[in-house]
């Protein structure tokens, strides 16, 4: 499988594309420059940290009830085959070995394999994330997003299992040096920088955004504060308590992670009066050893994480989708948080330091929320579109929507066969991007999965009006713009190319990233010769990933939408 | 597995012989029990309007409802573009006045149906995310209702089902509130589900938003655990002050709320202690340009 330029990033001539977990950088006629991989070494020591780890608590629960296991009674197999399981749950090459050879077993053993591992399909279900179970998805995050600071000095990206937030400084020329790599507490959805450049603002899966400092030096003497402030809080607040900071701030996360470690110190129910039978205090025992080391892990985890400066600013109880600091042009002064996600909210709060005040919703979308973009040149609009069929238009400071723009109908319109058009129902917005055009604002926008390219003029009137739809070759995934040489750049996933094999000859490869121009005479954008092949710089790097694997990383939008289900 | 498919039948003929007969009598709780506990992340299939314009208050207070949309069928006409659209969306009507007192987390309405009497010319929400628990405060309060026809009690009260945490802005716009009631809150004990409780820093930004300034958060409960949280993260909000015991014990509401929820009467029984803790909404700070100008 060939891996596509899932994320581009344009700065000054220079072009970064994000392929898997690497990063790229071409001049501007796709000239490769460098390449940043992903550190493998350092997952792996990783990966071995999390195997020793994960196997204790399961040894654990063969000896004695475990608190997090099933008892220990209900347990009733051999030594090795509880080994076999646990291997099971580890390795799923395994769990098809241990269920392929029930014959040999008596029924009742294989009605225990079959439960059990029916109850590890459930822990499974009810952890949630594939990417969990998917080893090859651990083992390399792809980078979800790259952003760049307003003077193109530095790259920041996210990648996605391992939460991490990477900062690169860029000398301008396309080379890019790793500064700093944070691990977040939860998975950053989307990132903005503020004006200044000094701030990043993380929004997370879980709705939070955190604000973290651009520039930051891993010191020693970090870590040695975090512990004596734990120590310190130790002697002071024996008792699980809350995090109560004493300032009338927002609490701040290093003082809090730890607090929230030392609250992790929940007691067993019972204790040594209300057990009364010697396998039982046993048990209590051991349970209580399990709640020491369990704290003793949290705490190093929760300072590990509070290694780094981060503060809660604000937060939604929902996945965020996307994030922007804005500045209303008639209150130059005045800086905003937008944050939108998937339970079809829009939300202004006020800037850092004020970031608890919500000035206001944009409410309106019935579906989530996925991306809002506010036009450099327009910066008192806000575009935002996601699961729905059209895109909303706002005045975000006042909290008005100006108005719609469709979408699913203008795709409908464009696909070739009428089957096509007649399959496609919904559409989720990945992409909304701004391009200036002389005196106009154009607004193009990309679907999930929809081999088009939506281009909108954003009228003096405060309509949008769709201008142009492009036929692309395959789907786009990302869209960005080259200043230097007015080109718009669309990356495409080669793998749902509709190229045909001639074409593909004669064009030298199945095209990764299109090149379009604007052509002034008939005022319309144009595939231009000279994008880059996906044959060029990938052989190294195709993927061992299955095609199904693949897709999920890649298309994520859709699963946004939420599905009826049934409750009570 | 008779048994269960029993009781559901029960349930479900009992609801229907109430609702056959106009719900003029009182719903009785034990074809109503839920679960005590619902996932405040999970989807559920809710029903929330997209804006709080676009809320039918209407048909939760008949009785405060404008007479006719009269203001809307103006402007169609006036406006013919709109005709259209005003056609196939039903109109929405309006209530003469707007909802100030919202109940988080109401229960079996309880605290409800004590603050009907007390806050006549108010109107009050309870908000509940259990369905059958928001079904049995409906019932309720249309028996009751109908039981107070002549004294035309209970009329300012009713109950939605609705998930505040993540829908509190589709409901209330900015500043409309003037109490929330948050009475004895799901404490959810264990460290990782702390983000589930109903009171969080985050979450106290959207309490703020919703209320005016100077508008009320009652919080009460008899986890002593819950109580110090509730009041840290408060206390540490910068909207919010606490509001003084002497204050405090002064507002009739904070009785109210003590012995009047169903789960205050249980903690009574029980002899347990009660929490009370009152915050007061802050004026939002000025911006900062505003401040060194």
């Amino acid at each position: 499988m060939a891996l596509p330029c899932h994320v581009l990033k344009v700065c000054d001539g220079i072009v970064f594309a994000a392929r898997g977990s690497n990063i790229h950088s071409f001049d501007s006629n796709f000239n490769p420059i460098s390449v940043w991989k992903y550190p493998v070494k350092q997952q792996k020591t990783n990966g071995e940290k999390a195997e020793s780890e994960t196997p204790a608590p399961v040894v654990e629960a063969e000896e004695s009830p475990a608190p997090e296991g099933p008892p220990a009674k209900k347990r009733k197999v051999e030594d090795g085959e509880v080994v076999a399981v646990t291997e099971e749950s580890k390795d799923e090459s395994k769990e098809d070995t241990a269920e392929g050879q029930p014959e040999t077993k008596t029924e009742s053993q294989t009605q225990e394999v079959n439960r059990r591992s029916r109850r590890q399909k459930q822990k499974q279900k009810t952890e949630g994330g594939w990417a969990k179970n998917n080893k090859a998805v651990l083992e390399k995050p792809f980078v979800q997003g790259m952003y760049l600071t307003t003077d193109d000095r530095h790259l920041v990206a996210i990648t996605g299992s391992d939460k991490t937030i990477w900062v690169f400084e860029h000398d301008g020329a396309g080379n890019l040096k790793q500064l700093s790599q944070r691990a977040m507490p939860k998975r950053p959805c989307a990132l903005a920088l503020t004006p200044d450049d000094k701030t990043i603002l993380s929004a997370d899966k879980f709705g939070d955004v955190f604000s973290l400092p651009l520039l930051f030096t891993p010191s020693e003497s970090t870590a040695a504060d975090a512990a004596t402030t734990t120590t310190a809080s130790e002697v002071a607040t024996p008792e699980p308590t809350p995090s109560a900071p004493a300032t009338p701030a927002i609490p701040t996360p290093p003082t809090t992670d730890v607090a929230k470690a030392q609250s992790l110190s929940v007691k067993p129910q019972a204790n040594e009066l209300t057990v009364h039978t010697l396998r039982n205090l046993k048990a209590l025992e051991n349970q209580k050893r399990c709640l020491e080391r369990q704290k003793a892990a949290k705490l190093a985890a929760a300072l590990q994480a509070s290694q780094f400066e981060h503060t809660l600013q604000l937060g939604h109880v929902s996945m965020l989708t996307s994030v922007a600091v804005a500045v209303h042009p008639s209150r130059p002064g005045r800086t905003y948080i937008i944050t939108a996600d998937r339970d079809e909210h829009i939300r202004v709060s006020r800037g850092i330091p004020q970031a608890h005040v919500i000035e206001g919703f944009l409410l309106g979308h019935d579906e989530f929320v996925s991306r809002v973009c506010i036009p450099e040149a327009r910066r008192d609009v806000l575009i935002s579109g996601g699961g729905d069929d059209d895109l909303f238009m706002w005045d975000w400071v006042s909290g008005k929507l100006l108005g719609k723009a469709p979408v699913l109908a203008e795709v409908k319109k464009a696909l070739p066969s009428a089957e096509d058009a007649e399959k496609v129902n919904k559409v989720a917005v990945t992409r909304i991007f701004d391009v200036q055009q002389g005196e106009k604002t154009q607004i193009l926008m990309i679907c999930e999965r929809i081999p088009l390219l939506l281009i909108y003029t954003l009228t003096s009137a405060n309509t949008l009006q769709h201008t142009q739809t492009l036929s692309l070759l395959g789907n786009p995934l990302d869209v960005e713009y080259l200043k230097a040489e007015s080109k718009l750049l669309v990356s495409i996933d080669p793998n749902t190319s509709s190229e045909t094999q001639e074409e593909e000859a004669s064009n030298g490869g199945v095209s990764s990233i299109l090149a379009l121009s604007f052509d002034d005479s008939e005022s319309s954008w144009k595939v231009t010769i000279g994008g880059l092949k996906a044959t060029e710089a990938a052989e190294e790097e195709s993927s061992s990933l299955s095609p199904q694997d693949l897709q999920k990383l890649l298309y994520t939008t859709e699963s946004l939408r939420k599905t009826n289900k049934d409750d009570e | 597995m008779s048994e269960p498919k029993n009781k559901r039948q029960k349930r479900e003929d009992y609801r229907a012989a109430l609702r056959a007969n106009g719900v003029t009598e009182l719903p009785r709780k034990k074809f109503y029990r839920q679960r005590a506990h619902a996932n405040p992340f999970s989807d559920h299939s809710l029903i929330y309007p997209p804006t709080p314009e676009q809320m039918d208050w209407a048909s939760l207070y008949p009785h405060y409802a404008v007479e006719e949309p009269i203001a809307q069928r103006t402007e169609t006409t006036e406006s013919e573009e709109t005709t259209g659209q005003e056609l196939s969306a039903p109109a929405i009507r309006k209530l003469t006045k707007q909802v100030e007192v919202a109940d988080i987390g109401c229960g079996f309405g309880g605290l409800l149906i004590a603050l009907a009497p007390v806050l006549p010319e108010t109107l009050v929400l309870g908000l509940e995310i259990r369905v059958s628990v928001t079904q049995f405060v409906e019932d309720r309060i249309k028996a009751l209702r109908v039981q107070n026809e002549e004294q035309k009690l209970y009329r300012n009260i009713a109950v939605l089902r609705a998930n505040t945490m993540k829908f509190m802005p589709n409901f209330f716009n900015k500043g409309q509130l003037n109490k929330i009631f948050i009475c004895f809150p799901d404490p959810h004990f264990k460290a990782r589900k702390h983000k589930q409780r109903i009171v969080s820093t985050t979450l106290n930004s959207e309490y703020a938003y919703v209320l005016r300034p100077g508008g009320i958060v009652y919080t009460i409960t008899d986890v002593p655990d819950l109580h110090e949280w509730m009041v840290g993260h408060f206390n540490a909000h910068p909207a919010f002050e606490r509001v003084s015991v002497e204050e405090q014990e002064a507002d009739p509401l904070v009785e109210i709320m003590r012995n009047e929820t169903e789960e205050g009467k249980k903690v009574t029984r029980h002899s347990g202690q009660k929490h009370v803790a009152l915050f007061r909404r802050l004026e939002d700070p000025q911006w900062p340009e505003d401040v060194s100008a």
